[in-house]
């Protein structure tokens, strides 16, 4: 019995009213600015790489995001994949192409940088989109297996401090005993080359190396100091084998074009941080755990044993010589080296791959921690020695994503009343 | 007077976006020419209509009338002729019966009414039956008849009344407003509220950011409380949203959480469990009015606003006002994007500017621009799981909705969200989070009845 006289016009609308569902505003973040910020936090990194690899390291980080983002286009299309299309998606694929430069040595031929592009979109990403493993270090563990020679090596080059940028890679001098970057030996040569730090650390658990033995048996005919050699081990390995702190600080190490320059990783890191898309807890965890472990995790630098081989010793964190701090500068390289920042705040930090409640990620870095330097230390195959040199954080953190749906399920938060 | 800090975990600060309004008096509406009465402006059984086209009625006459314990009457805001029983479209998407009245402007109220009236009068035997004839009903988005709230407040022997001020939605000034300008009605509504169901208690929670109007009204309070025996007073609370849900008032001011059951709607009549009966300030300054001065339920404080909308405002309108003949005084802009009756976060955006106000209509707000909302997928960012108020992982229970398994839900807690829609909020990839929790709700919901009847489309609808 609808009365036609009291039904006005609606007087307001020309165009029809949008229907949404609520709530009927948003938060201004989308996920497209999420990886934009990313990617602007990889930025400092990179940086430091061209100027400490120069025009190779610019080669790799084109080939890399050019081949990622052309066979993510491909293998979307291929696989009828939609989420290439969506918002964030064509982020995300050049942010996965940054990240997997920043994790190859500038050296690297260009065809494995293909390579690992493809195995990082069609293994990693995978036919849905959704993964459980971080794509890129899925990518270059497959890269790794077979290229090994080319991507774990004991020592790299560095462009000295008077060629930044713009120096030859190829042919770097060979510096014979290491002091630091800015030493005059290495300001002549267009690149130098240099140890890795983390191949001489892993030396200590070997035991065979020469100077190992060498330091060894000179501190146990010391006499005075022959319960503890220990310090003295450390000592030699970071006043001859290491680059000074401030190398690490800077990035003028041999290492993957991304994870050397351990201040702009920290610069980026800090800035994810403040958009909140990392949380204190989890770095935190990480760095702790992996510090705690690296100060406990036994090394061979006691007394030599009947076959010359140097014993265990536990605790490694806490020696001193001469009042020196040797086992917490120990330690203190075991963080700033070997892509450790990169994989704390790019790798371990990936929303996708790591557990989303806070107990859940902080137990998650607390396992990519420990299991880097236990990686790092024990982690041996005769065949490659040095495979896990710089390798191991990315391994433990896809060891670790392996466990995310698990952490994820039994670290739920109490819901309200429960 | 200090602020409470918020107890719950997560939460967020929305934009205010208050201000628009924050400070514009309550502005009495010129009575529109029609006026759609719905039956239907509550849970339960609607009134059923008693006068016939052609006749006329005064202001505060009776139209429709309460059809049994769980309904209340209907009233006429005008004086005027009705047109027509008519369906009509409520605000919520659901239909009811409408008496259609042309006003005649003059205005001419029934006799006994808009007189002061001994509110001693009303008494624990007789205020189901005084407050379903005044129309009294929660003016929250839920709208329970008052005498069955009261009623199963009392059962559930309350102690405590707490009256809901925060008004945490954005945009939305109407309570505030009505809190400044009605201090008094809200103070002796309290009152007797708290005498009626033998609560000694009572609270009014109040924004941090609204401090004076807290302060005079705990000094009103505590003044009438006095003088009846019972400790009423004002609490300043933190603005976090979702501050102002009953669950997480409970939680702030008396640390006690509450388990949801299913059947509770979103947290509805949980906090009973706990001896705290929590009303609207709207609601209470009603049952005031009525008490006081014999006036049903038939006019309420609106606020319109939102960017597509030049004067905004908070307006006293009749009940059944149509939302075009209010959006007229308000200079709209004429090519609006969304009409969204109620809060930005968790109210019902209309097909068109057709519906009427109803009781429970808190406010308009306008949308000029139109929001995209084509989610992607999921990228755990984890956001949705740090801000939820109940400590439920959103995330999870979106894709197990999604997926279907349903029964997987209930271990994850899917019963304890209420609904506040914070997930969906944050969501960077846009999805319709709390929507797929509902949907989980409802599947578990129907589930619990065993499927007995097999109404299957029935739990799809929004609840009212």
């Amino acid at each position: 019995m609808t009365d036609a006289q009291h039904i006005a016009p609606s007087r307001s609308v020309a165009r029809p009213m949008t229907v949404d569902r609520p709530p009927h505003w948003r938060a201004s973040e989308t996920a497209s600015r999420v990886y934009a910020i990313i990617i602007y936090a990889t930025v400092p990194a990179l940086l430091a790489g061209f100027g400490f690899f120069g025009f190779s390291a610019l080669m790799v980080v084109a080939v890399s995001v050019a081949a990622t983002f052309v066979f993510d286009s491909l293998f979307s299309w291929l696989a009828h994949r939609p989420t290439l299309a969506l918002h964030g998606g064509r982020m995300h694929t050049v942010l996965m192409g940054l990240l997997l430069a920043m994790s190859l040595p500038a050296t690297v031929n260009w065809l494995v940088v293909v390579l690992a592009s493809v195995a990082t979109v069609v293994i990693g990403k995978g036919l849905l989109g959704r993964y459980t493993w971080q794509p890129v270090l899925l990518g270059r563990l497959i890269v790794q297996v077979f290229f090994h020679r080319q991507l774990s090596l004991p020592n790299g080059p560095v462009l000295g401090p008077e060629h930044l940028c713009l120096g030859r890679l190829a042919d770097p001098a060979i510096v014979p005993m290491y002091g630091s970057w800015l030493d005059a030996v290495a300001r002549r040569a267009d690149a130098f080359l240099l140890p890795q730090p983390l191949a001489a650390i892993r030396d200590l658990v070997g035991g065979q190396a020469e100077w190992v033995q060498q330091a060894v048996a000179q501190v146990s005919q010391g006499g005075a100091d022959v319960g503890t050699p220990a310090g003295a081990v450390l000592f030699k390995l970071i006043w001859a084998k290491l680059p000074a702190v401030t190398d690490l600080l800077i990035g003028a190490v041999p290492g993957e074009i991304g994870a050397t320059c351990s201040i702009a990783l920290l610069a980026g890191g800090l800035f994810l941080l403040y958009h909140g898309y990392i949380r204190w807890p989890m770095v935190l965890a990480f760095l702790f755990a992996a510090a705690a472990t690296a100060a406990i995790a036994p090394l061979r630098i006691g007394l030599l044993d009947g076959d010359g081989v140097p014993a265990w010793r536990w605790f490694p964190g806490v020696q001193f010589h001469n009042g020196m701090p040797v086992g917490p500068l120990y330690v203190l390289y075991h963080l700033l080296s070997g892509g450790l920042l990169l994989g704390v705040f790019f790798f371990a930090g990936d929303m996708v791959s790591r557990p989303m409640t806070r107990r859940g990620q902080i137990l998650f870095a607390i396992g990519c921690g420990a299991g880097t330097i236990l990686i790092r230390l024990y982690a041996f195959i005769p065949a490659a020695p040095y495979l896990f040199t710089s390798g191991a954080t990315y391994l433990a953190i896809l060891l670790m994503n392996t466990f995310t749906p698990l952490l994820d399920r039994i670290s739920q938060p109490r819901a309200f009343g429960h | 007077m200090r602020t409470i800090q918020s107890l719950f975990h997560g939460g967020i600060y929305l934009p205010s976006e208050k201000a628009l309004t924050l400070d514009a008096p309550v502005q009495a509406i010129a009575d529109p020419q029609f006026i759609f009465i719905p039956m239907r402006q509550h849970k339960g059984a609607p009134a059923v209509p008693c006068v016939q086209p052609g006749e006329l009625v005064l202001q505060g006459q009776p139209i429709g009338r309460a059809d049994g314990e769980e309904s209340v009457a209907a009233h006429s805001p005008v004086s005027g002729k009705v047109c027509a029983i008519d369906d009509i479209r409520l605000p919520d998407g659901t239909h009811s019966l409408a008496a259609v009245i042309e006003s005649d402007r003059r205005n001419e109220a029934v006799e006994h009414i808009n007189v002061p009236h001994d509110p001693a009068e009303v008494s624990e035997a007789n205020f189901a039956e005084r407050f379903a004839g005044w129309g009294l009903v929660q003016m929250s988005c839920r709208g329970m008849p008052l005498h069955r709230r009261l009623q199963i407040a009392r059962d559930n022997q309350v102690h405590t009344i707490v009256v809901n001020a925060m008004e945490s939605e954005p945009y939305l000034t109407a309570d505030h407003r009505l809190t400044v300008e009605q201090t008094l009605l809200v103070a002796l509504g309290l009152a007797h509220l708290c005498r009626l169901i033998g609560a000694d208690r009572g609270i009014v929670a109040v924004d941090h950011r609204r401090r004076e109007e807290a302060e005079l009204l705990d000094r009103l309070l505590v003044e009438h409380g006095e003088a009846l025996g019972l400790t009423l007073g004002a609490e300043c609370l933190d603005h976090l949203y979702p501050q102002g849900h009953e669950l997480m008032l409970l939680k702030t001011l008396f640390d006690e959480e509450v388990p949801v059951r299913l059947d509770d709607g979103a947290g509805g009549l949980a906090s009973d469990r706990a001896g705290v009966c929590v009303l609207g300030v709207g609601t209470v300054a009603a049952a005031a009015d009525a008490m006081l001065f014999n006036r049903p339920l038939t006019h309420r404080v609106v606020t319109v606003s939102g960017e597509a909308v030049r004067k905004p405002g908070n307006f006293l309108a009749p009940v059944g006002t149509r939302v075009f003949d209010l959006l007229a005084l308000c200079d709209v802009e004429s090519e609006y994007d969304r009409l969204v009756v109620g809060g930005p976060m968790t109210g019902v955006a209309q097909p068109d500017d057709q519906s009427v106000l109803t009781k429970q209509t808190s406010g308009l707000v306008l949308f000029g621009t139109a929001l995209v909302h084509q989610p992607g997928p999921c990228i755990r960012c984890g956001w949705c799981v740090e801000d939820c108020p109940v400590g439920i992982n959103p995330a999870l229970l979106a894709d197990l909705a999604e997926s279907g398994q349903w029964r997987r839900g209930s271990r994850f807690h899917a019963e304890t969200c209420i609904e506040c829609n914070i997930c969906s909020y944050v969501c960077p990839s846009r999805l319709p989070v709390m929507e797929r929790i509902c949907k989980l709700k409802r599947a578990l919901e129907r589930e619990e009845d065993d499927g007995a009847s097999g109404r299957v489309g029935e739990g799809a609808t929004r609840r009212t």
